[in-house]
């Protein structure tokens, strides 16, 4: 059963984009799965799609990225037009540990879960309950 | 990991409405939209007030000041004019400027209590959290400090405040680098446990999945020595900070990192009794990390032969709070129990532990000032006590001596 039609990656670890593209794959979560690897190119790709195009229903962002980060990337997100930020769902997936960062996941209006890496196919599961 | 409930902004405020007054050139800076960002939607939580010329800055210095920021760029007055003239009028009042300016320590001693470089600016909302949440202790050091005459004792006091503040950002900076330093370390773990998750996924040989279970088993055992290790360096720089806890809330949000930490088919919620469910005041973060301890000791020292079963209690006695941890598991031998707070003390090679959790409970505890006791059967369970006291004194000499 799909939950969900398109789900979007973004993540600069080449590694943890196989992981996190093959888990979501395995899991059965989504029809199709892309992963982009800067926050930039992201944030291009949803005001291009903003209009008429399909959206991603769900967002894994990482936090820790070269150039923009995932905090970064929400700041900018937020500047979108109202259809991404109805359409579009975050989750948050890192490995952090700093109380400062959980802290700011955890204030953020758009974050819907924060989830530790590495995402396995129990945590996604977990997420629909 | 953690789903969303409730959106609540004030809770890193922790405080009253609040007047940040930033002083700029030109009401457009890249800094101001980012304050703006972060303050306007707390719903007059915090009410910024953008002073860009002389009449704003003469008619505010009536009203007093709270917390400052000022741009370097802004150009009607010099910062250290500013922050003078503010010292003046609002001594218990925060100053911090934003610059490009190298000269970090000097800045401090020349009248602002926090110098953030512009590539920095990204951090200000948390560095303003943990500002602003300091306030009201800063407030009572000056209440007290008034009964004092005037004269030597005073300049001295300025002194130790600024060093504090000085000490302060470099712990600050030096927190950031753990984290920093840890992340680096711990991301490529949790890739590798991410290749083995799918690879025990796609084999079917019972073999390789027993190998693939060592592996993570060395894995996390390795993550947990970069944790301890982290809570360790915290506990040892970090100032006290109190604030109400809700025992359940707490146990919780522990709990369900826990979950991750052990790949077992133990079912942690059902197993962890909550006796009451209090709310006191203490150091939550420094709470966090001693429960945190405990309670995997408990999961990860189960008894094979029954169902674990933990409970967690929390009773208020005047001004202390007493936590106990019991948990009906293996316990701990007689001749090992005298020194199981001692650093790197193991009871075998095959644990799991790094042999820092009990010790770094142990320095927790005693930075809080509190005790810890431990009471054990083998074979029959083990149970901890821990006293903390509800109210400490934020002193500014006692703050000192810990940091030096």
């Amino acid at each position: 059963m799909k939950f969900v039609d398109l789900v979007l990656i973004v993540e600069d670890n080449p590694i943890d984009v196989f992981i996190n593209t093959r888990v979501v794959e395995q899991s059965g979560l989504s029809k199709e799965v892309i992963a982009i690897q800067s926050a930039r190119e992201a944030l291009g790709f949803l005001a291009q799609q903003a209009v008429n195009s399909e959206l991603p229903d769900l967002i894994f962002l990482d936090i820790r990225m070269p150039d923009i980060d995932g905090f970064e990337f929400l700041q900018e997100f937020s500047e979108l037009p109202q259809r991404v930020l109805e359409m579009c769902k975050i989750v948050m997936l890192s490995s952090t540990i700093d109380p400062i960062e959980l802290e700011r996941a955890r204030q953020s209006p758009f974050i819907l879960a924060f989830i530790p890496k590495p995402l396995t196919r129990d945590k996604i599961i977990e997420l629909f309950d | 990991m953690f789903k969303r409930k409730s959106v609540n902004s004030y809770e890193i405020f922790n405080m009253q409405p609040f007047q940040l007054h930033l002083f700029v050139s030109d009401q457009e800076s890249s800094e101001i939209a980012l304050l703006k960002k972060v303050f306007v939607p707390l719903n007059g939580a915090v009410e910024l007030c953008l002073i860009s010329n002389n009449s704003q800055f003469e008619n505010q210095l009536l009203l007093g000041f709270q917390l400052s920021i000022f741009i370097d760029n802004s150009s009607f007055l010099s910062w250290q004019e500013c922050a003078r003239t503010i010292r003046h009028q609002s001594p218990q009042s925060i100053f911090v400027l934003i610059s490009d300016e190298e000269t970090v320590l000097s800045s401090i001693t020349q009248g602002a209590d926090l110098l953030v470089r512009k590539s920095e600016t990204k951090d200000l909302p948390q560095i303003i959290g943990a500002l602003l949440k300091r306030l009201p202790s800063k407030e009572l050091n000056h209440t007290k400090e008034s009964v004092h005459s005037k004269g030597e004792s005073d300049s001295n006091l300025t002194q130790l405040q600024e060093k504090n503040v000085e000490l302060e950002k470099i712990n600050f900076e030096l927190d950031r680098f753990v984290y920093s330093a840890s992340h680096d370390l711990r991301s490529p773990l949790t890739s590798i446990l991410g290749l083995l998750n799918l690879m025990r996924e796609e084999v079917s040989d019972r073999g390789t999945i027993h190998l693939v279970s060592l592996m993570e088993e060395s894995i996390l055992k390795l993550d947990n020595t970069i944790r301890d290790i982290v809570a360790y360096s915290r506990n040892n720089r970090t100032a006290i900070t109190i604030e109400p806890i809700g025992l359940k809330s707490l146990v919780e949000e522990i709990m369900g990192n826990l979950r991750y930490l052990e790949t077992g088919e133990f079912k942690i919620p059902e197993q962890i009794q909550i006796k009451n469910e209090i709310v006191f005041l203490g150091d939550r973060n420094r709470i966090q990390i001693i429960l945190n301890n405990l309670l995997a000791n408990a999961i990860r020292y189960r008894h094979p032969a029954r169902k674990p079963e933990v409970v967690v209690e929390a009773i208020l006695k005047g001004q202390f709070v007493q936590i106990t941890v019991k948990d009906n598991g293996l316990g701990i031998n007689d001749k090992h129990i005298g020194k199981i707070f001692e650093m790197f003390y193991r009871t075998s090679d095959t644990s799991a532990g790094s042999g820092l959790g009990l010790y770094i409970v142990r320095e927790t505890i005693k930075k809080l000032n509190g005790s810890i006791d431990v009471l054990s059967q083998i074979n029959e369970g083990t149970t901890f006590t821990i006293v903390l006291p509800l109210i400490y004194q934020t002193n500014l000499k006692s703050d000192l001596n810990e940091v030096c």
